[in-house]
């Protein structure tokens, strides 16, 4: 990744973070309708960054994340929505 | 290191380690000996985090203020919380509340409790033996999921309270609306007459009350046949009308104006001698359709107050679903026994609706995946959080009206606790 786009991702990158911090302490408490309201912001700004960037590498790095955090997102596996966000995808982005 | 448990328990909670000796370990589980922190899963749900235990227990601690002389715990996990709370010197009272014998047995024979189990100031006990929920409380979700089917209904007072907060923020989201639509229906609060009219009007009468469920349609040779008024919601309307039932009260509250111009597009005309309540945020059109009488109802929720000052009308009880609404004004009319039809709380056969409502649909909530309630023969039948949470705030409602007699017709729909069956009421189909 160039690091002008690096830069820019970082500089627009607190609502994303905010979300996913937002989502994952939602999950581990229990409080699943917060985190999964938080968790569609995660997926919109994942999206929406992805979109913007255009880097294959990240989209490598991030989107079998994220297709696992729907899967568990179906069965209901909430701590393990909040372990995939927490610590795969967050030090991913 | 079951047998090390096993004689704390047996010293200290006696009851516990009778539910544990009783119940068959159970099935699905298996440790993730792999991941950083070892923890359980079970049929496809985590018991805890699996990367940093310590860490989550704190974030679930802090749900209960550090000044806290009694805290209650939803869940035994691995000990986590309960160690984490346990170390705080203010603390003098710690309920644990397990919620799945089975799996404490799986955790009881690795993990050893011992340490905080001895500790004077724990008490562990069933959630299937608690009736209602104590504060201040922190919950482990994954065993409120992993719930044995006894726990279900204490599992789903706990996260339906867990929810409440988001609720609540919601609907502050909609205050906006909310004024909105009362502004617009601002002439027809005035003119249209007031529910209290019809309370204590059926004293000690059987009434009726149908909701949208895909059971309605075991029901209407029932309703054929009754003898009592039929309040119905207005999701209810079209597939009644659509058997050639006429209630004689249609109940409405919701705002949405996609919502209830397909509920309401019908032939109005049929129900001319009907009585339509309403809360005063549903679109003025479907109020303007409207044929026959129309009165006007307040909700409990203290956004009400404003309005009820400056034109005052009666109040119906409801917790976020028209079905409450219909059931208060069927006990408000003076009913002795309300029969409740279609009120599924559920998707029984995969469907979302009768017949005949607009938004019937096949379920897209896979079976045996996800939220869950008893049905009526004991069997868990797929639902949502939110009609999880209304099926329990029904059955506090009903513990609240011993002088009524309620009866679930449905075959097929949820268990609503506090109920009668059609045959237990002598009302055979």
């Amino acid at each position: 990744m160039a690091s002008e786009t690096r830069a820019s991702f970082e500089a627009s990158e607190n609502p994303l973070r905010d979300s996913l911090l937002a989502a994952v302490s939602a999950f581990r408490v229990g409080r699943t309708a917060e985190g999964s309201t938080a968790l569609v912001q995660v997926i919109d700004f994942m999206s929406q960054a992805l979109q913007a960037l255009q880097d294959e590498e990240l989209a490598e790095l991030v989107l079998p994340h994220l297709q696992e955090i729907l899967a568990a997102q179906e069965r209901g596996d909430v701590l393990r929505i909040a372990d995939l966000l927490e610590f795969e995808l967050l030090p991913a982005i | 290191m079951w047998e090390k448990n096993r004689e704390v328990l047996g010293n200290r909670f006696p009851r516990v380690l009778a539910a544990l000796e009783s119940t068959r370990a159970a099935l699905g589980a298996e440790w993730m000996h792999d991941a950083p922190a070892l923890t359980l899963r079970v049929n496809g749900i985590q018991l805890t985090g699996a990367r940093d235990r310590i860490a989550e227990a704190r974030e679930q601690a802090n749900l209960i203020p550090e000044d806290s002389k009694a805290a209650w715990v939803y869940g035994l996990g691995l000990g986590d919380l309960a160690r984490e709370l346990l170390a705080r010197p203010l603390l003098e009272q710690l309920t644990v509340v397990l919620f799945h014998p089975g799996l404490a047995r799986v955790v009881m024979d690795r993990v050893d409790f011992g340490d905080w189990l001895r500790d004077e100031r724990v008490e562990l006990v069933l959630a299937c033996e608690q009736s209602e929920l104590r504060s201040p409380f922190a919950a482990l979700p994954g065993e409120l999921i992993l719930a044995d089917d006894e726990s279900a209904r204490f599992r789903d007072l706990v996260q339906h309270e867990l929810a409440a907060p988001w609720v609540a923020a919601r609907m502050e989201d909609r205050r906006e609306l909310f004024t909105k639509a009362i502004q617009g229906n601002l002439a027809s609060i005035v003119r249209d007459g007031d529910v209290a009219e019809l309370f204590d009007s059926a004293p000690g009468e059987t009434i009726f009350v149908a909701a949208a469920g895909p059971s309605l349609e075991e029901s209407y040779e029932l309703l054929r046949n009754r003898s009592g008024s039929l309040i119905c919601v207005g999701a209810a309307m079209r597939p009644l009308l659509g058997a050639e039932l006429r209630p004689e009260i249609v109940v409405s509250i919701d705002g949405h104006p996609d919502g209830m111009r397909k509920h309401f597009t019908a032939d109005l005309s049929k129900l001319s001698e009907s009585t339509l309540v309403y809360f005063p945020v549903i679109p003025p059109n479907v109020l303007a359709e409207w044929q026959g009488r129309k009165l006007v109802a307040y909700g409990t929720h203290p956004r009400w107050s404003q309005l009820q000052a400056e034109v005052p009308k009666g109040e119906l009880w409801g917790a976020g679903t028209v079905t409450h609404v219909a059931v208060d004004l069927a006990v408000r009319m003076g009913a002795s026994r309300v029969v409740l039809l279609g009120c599924d709380f559920g998707f029984p056969g995969g469907r979302t609706h009768a017949r005949g409502n607009a938004y019937s649909r096949k379920s897209n909530q896979p079976a045996g995946v996800g939220t869950w309630v008893h049905d009526v023969h004991g069997n868990r039948l797929s639902t949502l959080p939110n009609l999880c949470g209304y099926l329990r705030d029904l059955e506090r409602f009903i513990a609240l009206h011993p002088e009524v007699d309620f009866v679930n017709a449905s075959q097929s729909g949820a268990r609503i606790i506090g109920t009668q069956t059609l045959e237990e009421a002598s009302l055979g189909i």
